[in-house]
């Protein structure tokens, strides 16, 4: 990959504090969550954007970390796993995930969580269709996906009623 | 917020306070190890699928699988469920779109834009998971372990449903559209 020389000094807001950081432009950001900014909730399995394992919230949209470049965040709030407990839905999710053991591994279940979370956000209700579609981006190996769909229905109750 | 590996995690106590544990446990085996009835060792899983076969694309797609096991009492729920659901689309994976092939002693598939997993929307509509928890009176070992069991009986279910849909047999994983279609015909069939 041919990179920039040049670094670029990038403004954010990142779990809801100020960054500041030097970068390349075409840096891709999830390696400066890992490497630089000492947050590897975020992960990466493929690289290409296809498995969703880096997945961040960008302005509360789901995105792939590894597609994303450094320029792109200039401006913008990002949510990470490990800022997602400040958000309602986000402690929903966990909760809904933890108590249904959704996951096995582990490795998927920040992208799933932040994508679901993403969801709850937009969609009140979502019905399984909309979860299906939301979480349409996100390889799991392990579960088959259903211990997923049934925690993130009860994701989408326990956020609706507040619980 | 410091990053610290396992080995200066461990150096960072003096070797009397690290944690250790010790234990070992004989795993029967079937050769030779066992009097009697090997069977008492394995277990046993029976796998339906009702899947849709698209003619014209050769598309399979799994639309309910039903998963009945008989490993014993079942220990932890989530767990056992876990491992079979999550076998049962790992074996749907390997039944219809994951290939792993090699050239000139290569894998050509390096990535997921090849290497085609199931991913959410492939999970079938439903998926049941039964358990037959009886053991024999006479059986000596108790419930068996039943990681990826979930696997092995999903490509022979999904094999006898797209036969029962479309009436041919496919014997070679994965089943892909081409091979659906080579035999079946595709659009130059003649309508039953």
């Amino acid at each position: 990959m041919t990179h920039h020389q040049t670094r670029i000094t990038i403004r954010f807001v990142l779990n809801g504090e100020p960054v500041e950081i030097a970068a390349r432009p075409d840096d891709r950001f999830v390696d400066l969550l890992r490497d630089r900014l000492s947050l590897p909730g975020a992960k990466v399995g493929c690289g290409i954007g296809r498995c969703g394992s880096c997945t961040v919230l960008v302005d509360d949209v789901a995105m792939n970390g590894c597609l994303l470049l450094a320029y792109r965040l200039e401006g913008r709030k990002v949510t990470t796993i490990e800022g997602l407990g400040s958000l309602p839905e986000g402690r929903a999710v966990m909760a809904a995930f933890s108590e249904g053991n959704a996951f096995q591994c582990g490795y998927c279940a920040p992208g799933f969580t932040l994508a679901m979370t993403a969801l709850l956000m937009r969609e009140t209700m979502p019905d399984e269709a909309d979860i299906r579609e939301a979480l349409g981006g996100h390889v799991c190996r392990c579960t088959g996906y259903h211990s997923i769909l049934r925690a993130a229905a009860d994701a989408a109750l326990k956020c609706g009623t507040g619980d | 917020m410091p990053l610290l590996g396992f080995a200066a995690l461990a150096q960072s106590l003096d070797e009397a306070e690290r944690p250790a544990a010790e234990c070992n446990f004989a795993f029967p085996i079937s050769h030779g190890t066992v009097e009697g009835n090997a069977r008492f060792l394995h277990c046993h899983s029976a796998v339906l699928a009702r899947v849709a076969v698209d003619r014209v694309t050769g598309m399979v797609e799994v639309l309910d699988l039903d998963q009945h096991t008989a490993a014993g009492p079942v220990m932890d729920v989530a767990n056992y469920s876990g491992q079979i659901e999550g076998g049962g689309v790992q074996g749907l994976g390997f039944t219809l779109t994951e290939d792993t092939l090699i050239e000139g002693g290569a894998f050509t598939s390096r990535n997921f834009d090849s290497y085609m997993v199931p991913m959410i929307a492939d999970a079938p509509a439903n998926m049941r998971v039964f358990a037959m928890e009886e053991l024999d009176a006479d059986d000596p070992y108790g419930p068996r372990g039943v990681g990826e069991l979930g696997i092995s009986a999903v490509s022979p279910a999904i094999a006898a449903a797209v036969a029962d849909a479309v009436g041919v047999w496919v014997a070679e994983a994965p089943f892909s559209p081409e091979k659906i279609l080579s035999r079946t015909g595709g659009m130059t069939a003649a309508v039953e």
